[in-house]
């Protein structure tokens, strides 16, 4: 998805991990994803760049959908949808 | 998901950081559908006794002192965790259990039991293996 297109994006639940260190943010996704059903969009707000690089990595393996990542001035904004049950 | 991949940790350095980084590795793992298996022994041993956690009695170097200064999560939070989203057991060496005189209830909840080399052996068997 383009920059546009995510920012127009309305998802189900925003995870705000900004204060957690690495592997914080993605284990906070992981949490959030096992609970919401199959199509949720979640939004993953986090300051450890290496989260960038490595939600997606973590989305591919385990086949649930990236959709982008927003850089902002001090964070990163990080989109998936719910596609199989974890 | 990745089928049947399995890895196996080994911690015996008491340095706060080397269970830091195993914690990190196994949850990452762990969440990824991976099964992990780690194996404490030697001086490693000290940093999983209730009574040092309690204290946060561990040797580190600057990586710690700042972990524990920003409140970051600490190793055996990570690996509580890490239980709770994957698959991840967690085993103390029977030889420094011994030898220390140490009894499972001295030991953090995360511990799942405590284990010879022959059972480690087989667990380790065709699994990826690191050692810190």
């Amino acid at each position: 998805m383009t920059e546009a297109e995510l920012r127009e994006i309305e998802p189900t639940v925003t995870i705000d991990a900004r204060d957690a260190y690495c592997p914080g943010p993605l284990m906070e996704l992981i949490k959030e994803m096992r609970q919401q059903p199959v199509g949720s969009i979640i939004e993953l707000m986090s300051g450890d760049a290496g989260s960038a690089k490595d939600v997606p990595e973590w989305l591919n393996k385990v086949h649930q959908e990236f959709l982008g990542v927003i850089s902002e001035s001090d964070y990163w904004r990080i989109f998936s949808r719910k596609i199989i049950e974890i | 998901m990745t089928e049947n991949q399995r890895l196996a940790i080994i911690i015996e350095s008491e340095g706060y950081e080397k269970s830091h980084i195993a914690s990190m590795i196994a949850s990452v793992a762990a969440v990824s559908g991976i099964k992990v298996s780690v194996f404490i022994t030697m001086n490693a041993v000290d940093n999983y006794l209730k009574e040092n956690v309690e204290k946060k009695n561990f040797t580190g170097g600057r990586v710690y002192r700042k972990i524990k200064e920003k409140k970051a999560q600490m190793f055996y939070e990570l690996f509580e965790q890490a239980k709770m989203l994957g698959e991840l057991k967690i085993y103390v060496c029977s030889f420094v259990m011994d030898i220390l005189e140490i009894k499972k209830d001295d030991l953090i909840d995360i511990i799942d039991d405590n284990l010879g080399l022959t059972a480690f052996l087989n667990i380790m068997d065709g699994a990826e293996t690191i050692t810190f």
